[in-house]
C-alpha cells in the first residue's frame, strides 16, 4: 500500500493556531505515487504560487514489479472538495471534460458558493447532478443551480436521486426545479452505473440498497465508486454504520480506494473500523466546517484516521482540496497548505473548542482558508 | 429572527441536536437548532411539520402538525413519483 510519511514540526500547529489563513505558503502539494514522480501543476490557476519545493514522494511501493507501466489511460481526472461549509459538495471533472456534480451545499449560501466556484472555473454546464440525500445541507443549492445552468449555462444533463423524499421546503424546491425544466429524477440504487461517457472511468452505485431499503436518508445515502486507471475514489454522503456494514457484506471489494470522503462530515456514525479495513484508503476528505456545531470531524474519526496511516484534509481547515490523479499518481492541491496528520488537526480542533465560546449560532459559512492565494 | 408563530420542518436529528427549517411563503427563512429531546416525541426524526413559536429571539414553543405532515408528505411523494424513473428502467 502507498504511504506517505509526513514530518511534522510544532511550527504548523501554531501556525494554524494563530492564522488558518496564511497566504505565503499554499504551493505545496503533495504527491502520491509508487515511483518518485515528477510534481504536476494543477487545475487550480488561482494560485500565485506554484512552487514545487515541497513535493512528497512515497517511501515505498508494495508493488513487485519494482516498475509501475505508463498509465494506461489518457488525462487526468479531478476531484474538487469545495469548502462549503458546515455541509458537502463534490465537484468531479473527468478526463474528457464532463463534469459530475455531488451534492451543493447548505440551503443558506442557496448555491451562490458552488456556482461561483463552478464558473471560476468556466464549467457551464453540469452532465451528471447527484443528491447524495435530501438534507438541506446537501441538497440546499440543487434548486437554485438547476435554474442557474438551465437559464445561463449550458444546462443540466442528468439528475439522479436517492429516491427517499424529505418534507422540507427546500426538497420541494429542488423537485420544483426539476420539474420547470423538463427533467426526470433518475433514481439510482446499488449496481448502477452512471452513464458517462468518458473511456477507462466508471461510476458505480454502491448505495442505497436495490429493493424497498425503508425512508431513512442516511442508510439509503447514494455511494458512488469513481475508478480511473488504477485509482479508485469512494465517497458515501451521509451513510452510517449501518449503511457501511451493508456495503461490506454486499460490495467488499469494490469499496477498497485511494482516495476517500469521510462519510457524514467525520461523524463518529459513520467510518467504522470494519469498513476502514475494506476500503484502505491513503487519503481521506472531511468535508466540515472549523468550529462545526456537531463536533464534525468527531475526535475518534481523527484518532482512527491516524491508527490507519490517513493522510487527511479536512475542508475547515485546508479550504478547498483539489485532488488530480493521471489514473496512477495522486496530487492532492489544498488551497491553504496545513498539516495532514490526523492527531495534529485534532490538536488544532481541540484548541479552537478550548478558545472558542462554542455556541450554537452557526459561524456563518465563513470560509475559513479558502481566500489563502488572493 | 422576527417574533411569531413560523411553520417549520425537522430537516435532521444530529445525534442530540435537531435542525429545524422555519419557513415563510414556501421558503425557508431561517434555520434554527434545539435539543432533541426538547422537539414533542413524535416529532423526533427526520421530517415532520411543525409550528414553532419565537418570542423575544428564543423558540418558545413547539408543536407537531400530524395533519399538515400527513398532507404534504402526500403531494411530495406524488410530485417525486411523477417525476422519477429508475436509471435501470430508463430507455436509452
Amino acid at each position: 500500500m502507498k504511504r506517505v510519511l509526513l514530518i511534522l514540526g510544532l511550527v504548523v500547529l501554531i501556525g494554524l493556531a494563530g492564522c488558518v489563513e496564511d497566504s505565503s505558503d499554499n504551493g505545496n502539494d503533495s504527491v502520491l505515487d509508487g515511483e518518485g514522480a515528477e510534481d504536476s501543476d494543477g487545475p487550480d490557476s488561482d494560485r500565485d504560487n506554484s512552487d514545487d519545493s515541497d513535493t512528497q514522494d512515497t517511501e515505498s511501493d508494495d508493488s513487485s514489479t519494482g516498475m509501475d507501466p505508463p498509465p494506461a489511460v489518457e488525462g487526468e481526472l479531478e476531484l474538487h472538495h469545495i469548502d462549503v461549509g458546515q455541509a458537502d459538495s463534490t465537484l468531479v471533472v473527468t478526463p474528457a471534460n464532463e463534469t459530475i456534480l455531488i451534492d451543493t451545499g447548505d440551503w443558506r449560501p442557496d448555491g451562490a458558493e458552488v456556482i461561483e466556484y463552478l464558473e471560476n472555473r468556466d464549467i457551464d454546464r453540469i452532465d451528471h447532478l447527484i443528491a447524495t440525500h435530501a438534507h438541506a445541507d446537501h441538497i440546499g443549492g440543487h434548486a437554485t443551480l438547476i435554474e442557474h445552468f438551465e437559464e445561463n449555462g449550458d444546462g443540466i444533463g442528468d439528475i439522479y436521486d436517492s429516491g427517499v423524499p424529505h418534507d422540507s421546503q427546500t426538497y420541494e424546491n429542488y423537485l420544483d426545479a426539476v420539474d420547470e425544466h423538463d427533467h426526470e429524477l433518475l433514481m439510482v440504487e446499488e449496481g448502477d452505473e452512471l452513464p458517462v461517457e468518458t473511456e477507462n472511468m466508471t461510476a458505480t452505485v454502491l448505495n442505497p440498497p436495490a429493493g424497498d431499503s425503508g425512508d431513512n436518508l442516511h442508510y439509503n445515502s447514494v455511494s458512488l465508486s469513481i475508478e480511473f486507471g488504477e485509482v479508485r475514489y469512494l465517497t458515501t454522503g451521509d451513510a452510517e454504520d449501518n449503511a457501511e456494514a451493508r456495503m461490506i457484506d454486499e460490495w467488499s471489494a469494490a469499496l477498497e480506494a485511494d482516495i476517500y470522503q469521510a462519510g457524514h462530515h467525520g461523524s463518529s456514525t459513520s467510518s467504522t473500523e470494519e469498513f476502514l479495513e475494506i476500503v484502505d484508503p491513503d487519503i481521506a476528505i472531511i468535508s466540515s466546517t472549523l468550529e462545526s456545531q456537531y463536533g464534525h470531524p468527531h475526535d475518534e474519526i481523527l484518532e482512527r484516521f491516524d491508527v490507519f496511516g490517513i493522510e487527511t484534509y479536512w475542508t475547515g481547515v485546508h479550504g478547498d482540496i483539489v485532488i488530480t490523479t493521471d489514473g496512477d499518481k495522486i496530487t492532492t492541491e489544498p488551497t491553504a497548505d496545513e498539516t495532514t496528520d490526523p492527531l495534529a488537526l485534532l490538536e488544532l480542533k481541540d484548541a479552537i473548542e478550548d478558545d472558542g465560546q462554542n455556541s450554537y449560532s452557526l459561524p456563518g459559512f465563513t470560509k475559513v482558508g479558502t481566500q489563502a492565494s488572493a | 429572527m422576527i417574533d411569531g408563530k413560523y411553520t417549520a420542518v425537522v430537516d435532521r436529528i444530529v445525534e442530540d441536536i435537531a435542525v429545524l427549517l422555519l419557513e415563510k411563503e414556501d421558503e425557508v427563512i431561517e434555520q434554527v437548532e434545539v435539543s432533541t429531546s426538547d422537539l414533542p416525541e413524535s416529532a423526533q426524526e427526520d421530517g415532520g411539520v411543525l409550528t414553532v413559536t419565537i418570542t423575544d429571539n428564543q423558540v418558545n414553543e413547539i408543536t407537531y402538525e400530524p395533519e399538515q405532515t400527513k398532507q404534504r408528505r402526500e403531494s411530495t411523494v406524488e410530485k417525486l413519483d411523477r417525476l422519477s424513473t429508475r436509471l435501470s428502467d430508463r430507455e436509452s
